[in-house]
């Protein structure tokens, strides 16, 4: 597998992710308050914020010379991490939306704490891919 | 805890103490709104029934609601103030809920056998995602709440199971 397939199947898990849950969240919009639901939403953007910054500057900064291929086994092994993270949220957040009743609360409080404390299992990928580990084929770095 | 035949004599018996106290970790989930804050507005009944009034009022209000401790007679008057109780809606949209808690007002010492009392309802509408309650303004949730009160009344009245 290729830098850039490995960084293209990354951005469309985080992508991916984020609109399967902002559509989930307009899907509920009628059942929460106007501001609960702006609320979420600016919660989700948040989250996601932190890695898709990291996975578009790198990708909008590549260099022109083509990236040095990464181990098949690590290409793999980023992907898992960066689908149970998001599943993590995800699983947390269709149960919300697709519930007879919960508490927007109580998801907050999942999200705050989940996302950040889980974090661990994609920041090391995502610095890895999109930072400065990806350089150049045949440069020195 | 010691029982002693005499002070520093001989132990009688020894009872070891438990904590019996269990302070609540949240606040109480029914919440009961204050007097002052149900609207003025309210839906005026006649009350001609032997039973008095009060007895029918507890004991119909306890089936849908927990009751606060009303106070003394005041100006005349004596309250029973309930919690909120959720509002069925037929007519509904999709996610709304409801509540509806009562405020019934009625003379402490009637002086004839048929007389008028009072219900305020302080209805508020919900969603079933969101964790805060407002106050409504939808035709649908108010009639709601009024039809609410129109049966518990009936049901006080009646003696009878006619479900709010």
């Amino acid at each position: 597998m290729s830098m850039n397939h490995a960084r293209f199947g990354l951005m469309g898990i985080f992508v991916g992710s984020l609109v399967v849950q902002l559509v989930a969240l307009f899907v509920t919009r009628s059942q929460l308050w106007q501001e609960d639901f702006q609320a979420l939403m600016v919660k989700l953007l948040g989250i996601y914020s932190v890695q898709l910054g990291v996975v578009l500057g790198g990708i909008f900064a590549q260099p022109k010379a083509p990236l040095a291929n990464p181990p098949v086994g690590l290409s793999l092994t980023a992907m898992v991490l960066a689908v149970l993270w998001n599943l993590l949220l995800i699983a947390r957040f269709l149960a919300f939306c697709f519930a007879e009743r919960d508490s927007v609360g109580a998801l907050v409080q999942y999200l705050d704490s989940v996302a950040t404390s889980s974090s661990f299992l994609v920041a090391g990928v995502v610095v890895f891919f999109f930072g400065k580990g990806t350089a150049a084929a045949g440069s020195a770095e | 805890m010691q029982f002693r035949e005499s002070p520093g004599g001989k132990i009688l018996s020894r009872l070891a103490l438990e904590e019996t106290v269990v302070v609540a970790a949240r606040p109480p989930l029914l919440p009961t709104p204050n007097a002052e804050d149900f609207p003025r507005e309210f839906q005026s009944f006649t009350w001609d029934s032997q039973k008095t009034l009060q007895e029918r009022a507890q004991s119909v209000a306890n089936k849908y609601f927990h009751l606060a401790a009303s106070g003394d007679c005041d100006k005349g008057e004596s309250h029973l103030r309930t919690t909120y109780t959720p509002l069925e809606m037929k007519k509904a949209a999709s996610g709304v809920t409801a509540q509806v808690a009562v405020l019934i007002s009625y003379p402490c010492d009637p002086k004839t056998a048929s007389y008028q009392f009072k219900v305020q309802s302080l209805v508020m509408e919900g969603r079933t995602h969101s964790d805060t309650f407002k106050h409504t303004y939808d035709p649908d949730v108010v009639h709601a709440g009024d039809v609410f009160v129109q049966n518990l009344i009936a049901e006080m009245k009646s003696g009878e199971g006619a479900k709010p």
